[in-house]
């Protein structure tokens, strides 16, 4: 593949959006939690919007930022449910998971709870609105323990304040699960704003997957969704967390990550990005105890005017530590992408082992993707690597394909599907591989240039 | 069923390489089209197969009497054209399966969908004739090949394809002697009264492999000279500047 210059392309700055439709939340559930919300939307007020010239949101078009008219918890109506049970729970009867939570707009449609051996040996999975009553402690310790530092510390204080709906799950050490953990969350209603949250908790020596679909019920639905994942990975467990990022076509989102790596663990995330109209996504991991490992990985397919942004970091606190970042973008059509990225390698963070890297595939001349990966080193015995490159389709592979019979749209397909090939082999999960390519033809089949 | 070329002029860039190129492909024939370097041998195949680089400035080509030159290269394969690529691309992270896959599919009914065991069971038939490891299919398209491999890999999607005329380009360039033997067998199993082989050649050394029923040769973007097999066997030995002279004297 060829590689080509990056272009740099100045994105216009419209005045700062309304956040009128950000009324206060209403508070409710047990006292102490309840504190917590109330404080978080002293803050989000305090909070200014994130300022023309904030570096965080460098190459972002402001003018996506689109935040009126928006409604939160409104009813889901019959046939939606019936819509999101079909896809979400009977559609996937053959697919076994450990449990499941389905919710739309921000309420819980559906449950399936740990086998009665799991909830035996102490896992707990539960809704979030039962874990801050049942368990206040687990939450007063590891909820948004670390709020996202990569620019919209607002939104995460907004998704503080609003938060209902979402998925807690709690291994007790040496506890693996054999079967991975799902959950859905449903717009179901034009401009509904939704605020998903997965807390993760891991304890040492434990083995999980959990899923995450992100979804709306029409996919020309708009809507507003600011969701955080909190992963705590304890020493010598293997978590492994994968977003699936299919939100309507006129939905803006804000997605952050957390994941926190003790000694010895290895965490893996894969973000798949298909939905939105603007679609951020924050990911930090923190490499915390000696021998630890974050891979951080992401597949985005853009197409029309979609735009991702994407901000990741990769902190190295502990020596010996370990992660590897690999971003792909599929750009078709008029679509932007961006990647910023950072590795940040702490003073005592001796033979850190860390890797970024960026690979754009531009299907069209008019899609535009944007990169600029970070190192920061503290340390004087740490081997880091990080690149970007954009490339195009090779002609002469164009031809070759062609010649065999192959129509150009199947071409392009398969070039992107090749494109994406090192990702699908990390995650080292045929199930999934399978679940995850027919997501990406679905999306193939939507777009108009291909 | 025919291939007729008429009067074919083509250029890349400003340069002229085909000058009113005439030949007919026969079904059932093992023809070869010979010339030294730089006559227009690989700008024939390439603008038969619709390489966009290249730029027909008149004639025509027939297939069963349509114009292919109107044609999109994949449309152009789907119709029965194939060509095994003197330097055939590297495609990274498609795997051989899924690029046959989507080749034999492209030449389904719209709608009806591969039946997966039947493609692989021709698959790995075709891979035995070949002398193809099964793991191959797994394997990126040419990545890594040695040359051998590369050209097996082209004969082995000749053979899954099943085109009525099939153009050889070069084919054995950068293969050792077991790796011509190989390749050669494939061709001459695929070979029959359903297509048309045309191997294009410098060397008559593969001619030894691929006997053919006639040979022509290509000079100064024209056929000059026809004859049997012999004619091959007339080249290696004399070169080709006598029929330079003689074409000349012709003309």
């Amino acid at each position: 593949m060829e590689v080509l210059e990056q272009p740099i392309t100045p994105t216009t700055t419209p005045a700062t959006p309304s956040l009128d439709s950000f009324v206060p939340p209403h508070f409710q559930g047990p006292s102490a939690w309840t504190q917590i919300q109330k404080q978080a939307w002293k803050q989000y007020q305090e909070l200014p919007f994130p300022a023309r010239n904030d570096e965080h949101f460098r190459f972002t078009n402001r003018a996506q930022f689109q935040f009126e008219n928006l409604s939160h918890l409104t009813p889901v109506n019959k046939e939606a449910q019936k819509q999101i049970l079909l896809i979400s729970v009977e559609n996937r009867l053959k697919k076994p998971v450990a449990g499941r939570f389905v919710f739309g707009n921000d309420q819980l449609l559906y449950r399936q709870n740990l086998s009665a051996e799991l909830s035996a040996k102490g896992v707990l999975w539960k809704p979030f609105s039962e874990a801050v009553e049942q368990h206040p402690e687990l939450i007063e310790k590891y909820f948004m323990a670390k709020v996202t530092t990569l620019g919209s510390e607002k939104f995460a204080r907004l998704h503080q304040a609003y938060l209902k709906a979402g998925s807690f799950l709690y291994i007790p050490k040496n506890v693996e699960l054999e079967l991975p953990l799902e959950a859905f969350h449903w717009i179901a209603e034009d401009k509904e704003m939704v605020f998903p949250h997965t807390l993760i908790i891991a304890e040492a020596n434990t083995k999980v997957e959990i899923i995450d679909f992100f979804q709306s019920i029409h996919s020309e639905i708009g809507g507003f969704s600011t969701s955080v994942c909190d992963l705590h990975a304890g020493p010598g467990s293997q978590v492994r967390y994968v977003a699936t990022q299919l939100w309507g076509r006129e939905t803006r989102s804000f997605q952050l990550q957390s994941i926190i790596v003790d000694k010895d663990a290895h965490s893996k995330t894969l973000n798949l990005n298909m939905g939105g109209a603007y679609s951020r996504l924050e990911s930090k991991s923190q490499m915390i105890g000696s021998g630890s490992k974050s891979d951080m990985l992401s597949l985005t397919i853009s197409n029309d005017k979609q735009e991702f942004d994407q901000r990741t970091f990769q902190e190295h606190i502990a020596p010996n530590t370990n992660s590897d970042l690999l971003f792909k973008n599929a750009l078709a059509d008029d679509s932007r992408t961006i990647f910023s990225g950072m590795i940040e390698v702490d003073v005592d963070a001796q033979k850190t082992d860390a890797y970024q890297s960026n690979r754009n595939l531009l299907l069209s001349d008019t899609a535009d993707s944007n990169s600029m990966p970070g190192l920061e080193i503290n340390a004087n015995d740490v081997r880091c690597t990080h690149g970007s490159t954009t490339s195009q389709i090779d002609d002469v592979e164009m031809f070759y394909m062609r010649s065999r019979g192959v129509p150009l749209p199947v071409a392009r397909k398969l070039f992107t599907l090749g494109f994406f090939q090192d990702v699908l082999e990390k995650i080292n999960d045929k199930d999934l591989e399978v679940e995850l390519l027919d997501l990406i033809d679905q999306k193939y089949s939507q777009t108009k240039s291909l | 069923m025919s291939l007729i070329i008429k009067d074919l002029h083509a250029s890349i860039g400003e340069r002229q390489i085909l000058k009113g190129l005439n030949f007919e492909m026969k079904p059932g024939k093992v023809q070869a089209i010979m010339g030294p370097n730089g006559s227009g041998k690989s700008t024939l195949s390439k603008v038969i197969a619709g390489h966009p680089d290249y730029t027909v400035t008149a004639g025509e080509i027939l297939l069963n009497g349509e114009n292919i030159l109107e044609m999109e290269p994949d449309a152009r394969a789907r119709a029965g054209i194939f060509m095994a690529f003197q330097y055939p691309s590297e495609i990274p992270g498609v795997t051989i399966a899924n690029f046959l896959r989507a080749a034999v599919q492209a030449r389904l009914p719209e709608g009806e969908l591969i039946d997966a065991v039947e493609f692989y069971e021709t698959l790995y038939a075709k891979m035995d004739m070949l002398e193809m490891k099964r793991e191959f299919t797994t394997r990126f398209v040419n990545e890594g090949f040695s040359g051998g491999e590369k050209k097996r890999n082209e004969i082995l999607q000749m053979a899954m394809l099943e085109p009525k005329f099939a153009i050889l380009d070069e084919t054995d360039s950068g293969l050792d002697i077991d790796a011509l033997r190989i390749v050669s067998q494939g061709v001459n199993k695929l070979k029959g009264p359903h297509m048309g082989v045309l191997v294009i050649t410098h060397y008559q050394r593969l001619l030894n492999y691929i006997v053919p029923d006639e040979v022509h040769v290509l000079m100064n973007g024209r056929i000059v000279q026809s004859g049997g097999k012999e004619l091959a066997l007339e080249l290696e030995a004399k070169g080709y500047d006598w029929i330079k002279e003689d074409s000349l004297v012709a003309a």
